[in-house]
């Protein structure tokens, strides 16, 4: 459904940053794409603006696929062109980690990998207490499953019965050291969902289900670097790095 | 029982009845002492967990609920609260420009019985380097109810130092500012929180100004720049020696002073004990500290 706006972004991604000369979370951001523009496009509820206090929430957890989100912004006018070629740069509204003061549509800040979950657990719980219906998405990596304060949060979560968050789990194989996550999160008391990553149907379909008194979890398989063979051949070489005129002659032709 | 943790139960009580935006937050520690809180604020009153610890993320919890407009008190040990959890507090508070209050008991060494991993003598020096974090050291529980109803809902982190040993020193205290306790001319003695005790024992007849702080973040300059003395300057913290001197050298302009600092030596405390029985140890007997004295108006 989304096919060639994907294509799109992917393409502009990598123009700016070949055209920037700067390093980027290439491979990260690619795995992300079909997420992101579920979410954004079909299921949070943003039709207020994406900073009205009225809106579903995203966290970013792993602050680094936030490039991703940027090009997703700018095909659906959050950003300008000319602003989305601002990442990175000094001044930005939009650098390699988001910063909520500063990004569009960001409640937390967050890069320090670990952080973003336990936050958007508070944010749920506070809402809970004051009766807010809207819901909180949160984005993690399986690498971030190894830090320590994400079961935490996850305990609490579960024990506070919080069926407003939902966590997307972006488990793109960054580590080899999280086997069956779906079986921890059953076990922390959260439902869990698979789906393929990149099957725009299959997310829209996770994403849009809610579980009752229980928190939510995504489990979504993806390709780190999907769509662009030189990234999805060395994913970690990709992970962040910056582009040549040599590659990126070679990525032009393969999109 | 340690009456500023009794001070914390009834502030932060009234905090609840008063203040809808309010919540306690606490891992393990101590919850067992305030079942009625927790009976009659089952949603505001949250141990973090039922048994055990998850510090860090308790404070990234509190957060959380800071960014939806709630007031966060967080209670724990402060080796746990504080220096478990630092990254927590200066990324999810500090970085993030959001206000939370942070109670920690069990400052320095006041529980070196159970070792090393329950003192936390750095605190005071550590939060200083978080920018916009705040920080309080009560001398007494009134202070510690005074301060914290200035501060709680000022939208910084802030970090309350509570202690068992209390001040019999007892004059009206006011966040970020200092109190002239006596003045003299030989010597200033800057006392922070617990520490104005031992000074007065030591320095009560001597020919010194006395300045008691119980806000060391905001760091209250001018009372410090007007009641220096004689160029000389006795230090007396609960914590590792020169866990202020930042804020101490900002206020003094650059100005040569002679200096001496009285608090804990930089070494793991592994005698187990009580504060009182390493008092001599660590150079805080009242003779020790007359006679760092007499050497620094000499």
């Amino acid at each position: 459904m989304y096919e060639k706006e994907i294509e799109q972004q992917k393409r502009n991604i990598v123009e700016m940053v070949h055209a920037n000369r700067i390093e980027a979370h290439l491979s990260p951001a690619m795995a992300m794409m079909e997420i992101f523009n579920v979410l954004l496009r079909d299921i949070m509820n943003i039709e207020n603006g994406i900073d009205d206090e009225r809106s579903d929430r995203l966290v970013l957890s792993n602050g680094h696929i936030a490039l991703g989100l940027y090009a997703v912004y700018e095909s659906i006018g959050i950003l300008s062109k000319e602003e989305f070629y601002t990442f990175g740069k000094r001044d930005t509204r939009i650098a390699i980690h988001p910063d909520r003061h500063h990004t569009p549509g960001m409640v937390i800040s967050t890069g320090s990998l670990g952080h973003g979950l336990a936050n958007a657990v508070g944010l749920a719980y506070a809402w809970k207490i004051k009766g807010k219906e809207n819901r909180i998405f949160v984005t993690v990596g399986d690498g971030e499953l190894n830090e320590g304060s994400i079961w935490e949060s996850m305990i609490f979560a579960a024990r506070m019965k919080l069926d407003n968050i939902c966590c997307i789990i972006d488990d793109n194989k960054s580590t080899e050291y999280m086997p069956d996550i779906s079986g921890k999160f059953h076990s922390f008391g959260w439902d869990v969902v698979e789906v393929n990553g990149h099957d725009e149907e299959g997310l829209r379909k996770a994403l849009s289900q809610r579980t009752e008194e229980k928190p939510y979890a995504v489990l979504a398989d993806t390709i780190k670097g999907h769509g662009i063979s030189l990234f999805e051949r060395e994913p970690d070489i990709w992970h962040f790095k910056g582009i040549s005129d040599e590659e990126y002659a070679m990525i032009l032709e393969d999109l | 029982m340690n009456l500023m943790i009794s001070q914390f139960y009834q502030t932060s009580k009234a905090v609840l009845e008063m203040d809808d935006r309010a919540v306690v937050l606490m891992a393990a520690s101590g919850a067992f002492l305030f079942p009625d809180l927790k009976r009659k604020y089952p949603q505001k009153f949250v141990e973090a967990v039922d048994v055990g610890i998850m510090e860090q993320s308790m404070v990234s919890i509190a957060a959380g609920m800071s960014i939806a407009g709630m007031i966060p008190i967080i209670y724990g040990q402060s080796p746990f609260i504080i220096e478990r959890a630092y990254e927590q507090i200066k990324v999810d508070f500090g970085y993030q420009q959001l206000g939370g209050n942070f109670v920690g008991f069990g400052a320095s060494t006041e529980n070196a019985i159970y070792g090393a991993t329950h003192c936390c003598p750095a605190d005071l020096a550590v939060l200083g380097m978080i920018p916009g974090m705040e920080i309080v050291v009560p001398g007494r529980p009134d202070e510690y109810h005074t301060l914290f109803l200035e501060a709680y809902a000022d939208n910084h982190p802030t970090y309350y130092r509570i202690t068992r040993y209390c001040n019999s020193y007892n004059k009206p205290v006011m966040f970020g500012k200092a109190n002239i306790v006596k003045k003299g001319c030989k010597a200033t003695v800057l006392a922070v929180g617990p520490m104005l005790e031992l000074a007065m024992q030591a320095f009560k007849d001597e020919d010194v100004t006395i300045l008691y702080y119980t806000t060391i973040v905001p760091f209250d300059e001018k009372t410090l720049q007007a009641n220096l003395v004689n160029d000389r300057l006795l230090v007396m913290e609960p914590a590792y020696q020169g866990g202020m001197l930042p804020q101490i050298a900002k206020a003094l302009h650059g100005n040569m002073m002679k200096m001496d600092l009285v608090g804990y030596p930089l070494e793991f405390i592994t005698n187990h004990g009580y504060v009182a029985d390493n008092a001599s140890r660590y150079g805080l007997t009242v003779e020790q500290v007359k006679s760092r004295y007499q050497e620094l108006i000499k």
